[in-house]
């Protein structure tokens, strides 16, 4: 119980600290862009052809634009603090139901995206990681190094002529039904799986070369039976520890998949939000992926703990 | 059972169930039973303020206006049923239609027309209206002027002035719901980009014969374009010249355009050495090859730009105006004249001033950057040196309010609201405009004519104006219009009777009807 315990209070810590780093450096960041951020706020609400300079003085006004920057952001800290996000400087919605709206369907997306890349990768892996050096491990190295060279948006404009737009098979952008999923998953999915896909092959080569897996064959074990019962829990610990590090990939993912198939995830919502300079989003979308990725790591930490009980050992009792 | 087989047993089942949970959560089924008429547009549902996104309302058949304008240009009755000026020209009495509902069915009475309108004069939209009262006489509303302004009735069918319910707006006078009057009412707004509507059963002037609507906002012109080309909506509005080809080709869809009154143009800050003689701005009229690029870039001959506005603004194209022939060899000698001598790089310079500028553009308009470069390497052919800057959509006013405008390429609509007036007072006679010129001498003469123009109500007088307007643009060239905007619309094959509202007011969905 322990471990755990000490794991959760100290990553807790850790993910306030994050979170709230995040934030400020959006918050340095987005002040930091050329331009006036009254006009910019001014045109995203009006549009750019319907601004006037009456309109963006009044938003200056309005908003609180006006004040010094400490000010600003102290009032953005005090109201955190009691737990509200602020309202949205375009929309005047409050932020946490942006985020929240949004995120849902990033969720979707991720969760996924997520799965289809482990569907592809693991047997792949595994596969690869029994014959390494074999034709399977050859061309699935070729196709994963092409593919992880790639940029997403590539990936995604290369899947959306293909199935979208040559075949028909499936829409090219939208997030209604679960057809619309298909291809930003399949993109998100192709990223991720081009590297587990190695991470996997990499960990069963590894295990199944230790001096265990070698003593369960002298015992009489078949090499997949030897593999069922001690690889498999070793070969895992790498792998959910990468899984978790992908989190990183995702959020990148995110942005360029969101925008190109007009999924109203957070990616989008951030890109939107950066380019009308609406601070209160941009921060409180970077407070949220911070808290996520806190989180997903302190997950993986818990998944190693538990695939892994020597690990329980660092921690003092 | 210790902790770490809890542990194990809760992570495989969290990791399995997760995923479910999210698709489920994340996506619907797709309705079935009445056909839907799927809509794709460029523009977000970003609030419910009219100020804001009241285009949308107006263009989908939500909202309505005291006035609207029809694709041929003539206004009519939107709320109103007719319109009358007092003897002073002070007083507008609008009698409104017998009859009216809102979508919540409440009657449409002059008090809560009155009402709405009020709250449309507080904001910016409206301000160039020099209002004196909105008041209500009897079943009609009365809207008086402190000075005579004879283009009110065009100025009322600004989208800012939708009137809505009484039960649209909070305690605070802001609209919390949309509750207006239109074919259509909204039933459902999820997150920017999808409105659901319905056909309005109360609507009868006729009644529309398609009964549901599905507006998709997709901001991305190249992922407009290939919605377009896999056929996965009825209607995809504003696409670029470039992907018309593609989509017609695909043949899902078929790409209708007509010619509208948004002008892709050349504006100077003339307060620089480089422009602010008249004879340089002219030679660079003369040297772009406005036929050339409208048959090049745009895929488009008839929208090369001899004067501001295009011949479908009966009263604004004038007839008689002598074209500016694409003459480089003349251009040279005009800036030859003009003092700006070829140096040792093929670079004129007077006084010490390069013939050089930053020609900034604007990427939310694919054409523009390629625009930009034809006119790049066409001004370098008579010595004149153009650095291009493409930015977003809002880089023209902020760099015109910072000071670092130098000369722009961009595309601009004159119907704001159907009477370009509205847009030339703010683009040609402010020292610094937001969209338009800067620095500008002939503003004041600009100023002068515009204002007689908004004071007149005789129709010969104003017709006078316009073309006097329209010439001193042509002479003194504070715009090089380059071309005319197509206004596109990819129809599928299910609909019929789509017509293109060249003011971009209207969709006019009420009109049309499944095959």
């Amino acid at each position: 119980m322990r471990p755990a315990l000490t794991l959760l209070g100290s990553r807790a810590a850790q993910a306030a600290l994050t979170a709230w780093l995040l934030a400020t450096l959006c918050f340095g960041f987005i002040h930091a862009l050329p331009g006036d951020m009254a006009l910019r706020i001014a045109a995203a609400r009006v549009g750019d052809e319907r601004v006037t300079v009456e309109t963006t003085e009044r938003i200056r006004r309005e908003e609180g634009l006006d004040r010094p920057l400490a000010v600003q952001y102290a009032a953005w800290l005090s109201r955190v603090a009691t737990g509200d996000l602020g309202q949205s400087l375009v929309s005047r919605q409050p932020v946490r139901q942006e985020i929240a709206y949004h995120g849902r369907f990033t969720l979707g997306l991720g969760a996924l995206g997520w799965l289809v890349s482990y569907l592809i990768a693991l047997p792949l892996g595994i596969a690869c990681g029994f014959a390494p050096g074999g034709w399977l491990d050859r061309v699935t190295t070729g196709i994963a190094v092409a593919l992880a060279s790639l940029p997403s948006f590539l990936v995604g404009i290369g899947l959306i002529s293909v199935f979208a737009l040559s075949l028909r098979w499936l829409p090219p952008a939208g997030y209604r039904t679960g057809a619309h999923m298909v291809l930003p998953a399949l993109t998100l999915a192709l990223g991720l799986a081009a590297f587990s896909v190695r991470i996997i092959r990499n960990a069963v080569v590894e295990v199944r070369g230790a001096f265990y897996m070698t003593f369960a064959r002298i015992r009489g074990r078949s090499a997949a039976s030897a593999f069922r019962h001690h690889g498999v829990r070793n070969a895992a610990i790498p792998v959910a520890t990468f899984a978790a590090l992908q989190f990183a990939y995702m959020v990148d993912g995110f942005v360029v998949v969101e925008m190109l198939f007009n999924y109203p995830g957070l990616g989008e919502l951030l890109v939107k939000a950066l380019l009308a300079r609406d601070v209160p989003v941009v921060m409180g979308a970077g407070l949220v992926i911070g808290l996520v990725y806190a989180g997903v790591n302190l997950l993986a930490d818990l998944a190693c703990l538990a695939l892994d009980p020597r690990q329980a050992a660092r921690f003092p009792a | 059972m210790n902790l770490t087989t809890m542990s194990r047993r809760a992570l495989i089942r969290l990791a399995s169930v997760l995923p479910v949970i999210a698709l489920f959560g994340s996506a619907s089924l797709a309705q079935q039973g009445e056909p839907v008429l799927r809509v794709v547009a460029p523009w977000e549902y970003t609030s419910n303020d009219p100020a804001d996104i009241g285009y949308i309302l107006t263009r989908l058949g939500v909202a309505e206006t005291l006035v609207q304008v029809e694709p041929e240009g003539q206004l009519v009755g939107g709320i109103a049923e007719s319109w009358s000026v007092s003897e002073d020209k002070l007083s507008w009495r609008f009698k409104l239609r017998a009859g009216l509902s809102f979508h919540d069915g409440s009657p449409v009475t002059a008090q809560a027309v009155a009402a709405s309108l009020k709250q449309s004069f507080i904001g910016e939209s409206l301000s160039a209206v020099p209002l004196d009262s909105v008041s209500v006489d009897g079943a009609d509303v009365v809207i008086r002027t402190s000075t005579p302004f004879s283009v009110l009735p065009a100025f009322l069918c600004d989208y800012a002035s939708i009137v809505l319910a009484p039960s649209a707006y909070g305690t605070d006078g802001k609209v919390i719901k949309i509750v207006a009057t239109g074919p259509y009412k909204l039933t459902a707004i999820d997150g920017k980009t999808t409105l659901e509507l319905d056909r309005f059963e109360g609507y009868a002037r006729p009644r529309p014969a398609i009964a549901k609507l599905r507006y998709m906002a997709v901001v991305n012109g190249d992922t407009r374009a290939n919605i377009a080309i896999a056929g996965d909506a009825d209607l995809v509005y504003t696409l670029s010249p470039i992907a018309t080809p593609r989509i017609n080709a695909a043949g899902q869809m078929k790409v209708e355009s007509l010619t509208i009154p948004r002008v892709r143009a050349l504006f100077f800050d003339s307060g620089l050495p480089q422009f602010s003689d008249f004879r340089v701005r002219r030679a660079i009229a003369m040297t772009v090859d406005r036929d050339g690029i409208a048959k090049a870039i745009l895929r488009h001959p008839d929208s090369s730009a001899s004067q501001l506005l295009p011949p479908i603004m009966t009263g604004w194209y004038r007839q008689g105006l002598p074209a500016i022939a694409h003459d480089p060899a003349a251009a040279r000698k005009l800036l030859d004249e003009a003092g700006w001598i070829a140096a040792g790089d093929g670079i004129r310079v007077k006084d010490g001033v390069r013939l050089a500028a930053k020609l900034l553009t604007l990427v939310n308009r694919p054409e523009l950057p390629v625009m930009a470069s034809a006119i790049q390497a066409q001004l370098r052919g008579i010595g004149m040196e153009v650095v291009i800057e493409v930015g977003p959509g809002n880089s023209v006013p902020a760099a015109i309010k910072d000071g670092t405008m130098q000369f722009t390429l961009v595309s601009r609509t004159y119907v704001n609201v159907p009477e370009p007036i509205a847009t030339i007072i703010p683009d040609f006679t402010r020292e610094r405009s937001v969209w338009g010129t800067v620095r500008w001498d002939g503003r004041d003469q600009v100023k002068a004519l515009t204002e007689a123009y908004l004071a007149s109500f005789d129709d010969a007088r104003k017709d006078e104006l316009r073309g006097q307007i329209i010439a001193l643009l042509h002479d003194q060239m504070p715009v090089v219009p380059v071309s005319w905007s197509e206004h596109s619309v990819a129809v599928s094959g299910r609909i019929k009777n789509v017509a293109i509202d060249p003011y971009e007011m209207r969709y006019l969905v009420e009109r049309m009807a499944w095959k």
